[in-house]
């Protein structure tokens, strides 16, 4: 049996006497659009710092692609594999939307940082390389026409494609996504999962996403795991876990 | 004479705009308001000193030599001093900083007696004349020199890919971390460039004067320069830098010699009350 891409085990997290994740377990599969859901202060985004490295975990393992990556720094889990966007955009407001996009694609580039700074001949091409692919992205997107834009000229639903596309750059295995259609209307929210699946087919990549809206959720994912409290109480599939007991009574029930 | 105090202006301006460029490459990368940007000078100096006249060095290899170890000191301080700091509040990173200017005048004063030391060295000396103008040499040296610095630095964060990211990391840390930019490490590369900037501008100045730890007061004017040009803004930096010099040079002509403090922070001061953020800096975020 092979090994899921990503594998959380019995993970917790703990902020002083505050309890943010509590023994937490999950997967996401290779190919996967997984979900991660629950109301306001479950621990979804804490779930998020954890995988990404911005917090180190009190303890558990994080298996990524077969490795051990639970407390590494955040930079070595997004050059491992992992691109993740922020739930309130983590944008460089100073770049260009070009630029931005750019950034994401230096993380593998393997001539180091001297080459980098003396413009060797194969840090040249590797730029070249890299330009033209966050040309290829900016089309992907349709943006082209906005790439001189700085991100705060945008509209706040394609300020979240430019970090979106940010990632794609990254040419990572694993993107997570951290509520992507937060503040859309219903008609950018279709937009956006409509993108995520020709990522998903295009690309071959996997996610991992926290959303809110539910109806969204159900649609896109092909796994559910819903947090209450710090706590795992559902995983599966998005019909089990829509007739969950547990989940409607903590959560779906509660919106209704 | 008005020509006359305009080029010193613009001379010494060009010194101070550099040494302001690395106190601003430093405060936009890790926000750290450097008090010891005058002490990061006169180290500038002082190695200079130790690599031509104490060790003999031929002046290219001790032009190299200086460098290197400015940019080491810049690196050796972002790593024991400001990286273990790091989310610690300002106040508490400005007293480091503070500290370690004190520090460093006293380890200086340690090593190398208190007299300033002469420092000489190959560039030109003499006096280019054009018309009533005089131009010193060394200022014209110094002067292209800083403007070509300047101009090299810009190039380097303007178009090449260490220089992107760090300016990406500036605008945003966790952003920089998930797109697996090393954060620490661009940390660090800037405060060896903001060490460079400010030893060549030390360089400089104790050529001009004397090498001593006097020479940080000097150096310190870089301060006023970046509130003045704009914290947050790279080109605010050399304005300022230029407008410090000219304020001084004129200050110090058509007033007195001991005027010129008075006149620049008090220049400072109808800044800070009228225009907070500096004249090229951003209303938003640059407010002093």
């Amino acid at each position: 049996m092979t090994e899921p891409l990503l594998s959380v085990d019995s993970l917790d997290m703990r902020f002083g006497g505050i309890v943010a994740l509590d023994h937490i377990s999950l997967t996401a599969e290779k190919g996967a659009i997984t979900a991660l859901i629950g109301p306001n202060g479950a621990g979804k985004t804490t779930m998020f710092n954890c995988i990404t490295g911005m917090y180190r975990p009190t303890s558990g393992s994080i298996r990524f692609a077969g490795r051990e990556v639970a407390g590494r720094p955040a930079f070595e889990i997004a050059r491992a594999g992992v691109a993740r966007t922020f739930q309130n955009l983590a944008l460089f407001p100073g770049l260009t939307v070009f630029e931005n996009i750019l950034c994401g694609a230096y993380l593998k580039g393997s001539s180091g940082l001297l080459q980098g700074a003396l413009r060797s001949r194969r840090s040249r091409r590797e730029e070249h390389e890299a330009e033209a692919e966050a040309w290829d992205i900016l089309g992907f997107l349709g943006m082209e026409d906005l790439a001189a834009s700085k991100p705060a000229e945008l509209p706040y639903g394609q300020q979240k494609q430019v970090e979106f596309g940010r990632a794609l750059m990254q040419k990572s295995q694993l993107v997570l996504l951290d509520e992507p259609m937060a503040g859309m209307s219903a008609g950018e929210k279709k937009a956006m999962s409509d993108l995520i699946l020709r990522v998903r087919s295009d690309m071959g990549k996997s996610f991992l996403i926290v959303e809110h809206d539910i109806p969204v959720v159900m649609e896109l994912s092909d796994k559910i795991v819903v947090l209450n409290f710090g706590r795992k109480i559902a995983d599966g599939e998005p019909e089990a876990v829509r007739n969950d007991p547990k989940v409607i009574a903590a959560y779906i029930g509660g919106e209704d | 004479m008005f020509a006359q105090v305009l080029f010193s202006g613009f001379a010494l301006g060009s010194i101070y705009g550099l040494v302001a460029l690395g106190f601003a490459v430093v405060f936009k990368a890790t926000q750290v308001f450097n008090f010891a940007q005058g002490a990061l000078a006169v180290c500038g100096a002082y190695f200079a000193v130790t690599a031509i006249s104490i060790l003999g060095l031929p002046f290219p290899l001790a032009i190299l030599a200086m460098l290197a170890a400015s940019a080491l000191l810049g690196v050796i301080i972002h790593m024991t001093l400001i990286q273990p700091l790091s989310g610690r509040s300002m106040l508490a990173i400005i007293m480091v900083t503070i500290a370690l200017s004190i520090v460093i005048r006293a380890v200086i004063e340690i090593i190398y007696g208190p007299q300033g030391r002469v420092l000489s060295t190959p560039l030109p000396t003499g006096v280019f004349i054009v018309g009533d103008l005089r131009m010193p040499k060394l200022h014209l040296t110094a002067a292209a020199t800083s403007w070509v610095c300047m101009a090299a630095f810009g190039a380097f964060f303007r178009f090449t890919r260490v220089g992107l990211l760090m300016r990406a990391t500036a605008d945003r840390h966790e952003a920089a971390m998930a797109a697996g930019v090393n954060v620490n490490l661009m940390n660090r590369l800037a405060w060896a460039i903001g060490s460079v900037l400010a030893g060549i501008g030390g360089l400089f100045l104790g050529q001009l004067q004397i090498v001593s730890t006097e020479l940080e007061t000097i150096g310190l004017l870089a301060l006023p320069a970046v509130v003045i040009g704009g914290l947050q803004s790279i080109p605010g930096a050399i304005v300022g830098g230029l407008l410090v010099g000219m304020i001084e040079q004129f200050s110090s002509s058509y007033i007195s010699p001991k005027s010129t403090d008075i006149a620049i922070y008090g220049f400072l001061l109808l800044i800070l009350l009228f225009r907070p953020w500096g004249l090229l800096g951003d209303q938003e975020t640059g407010r002093v």
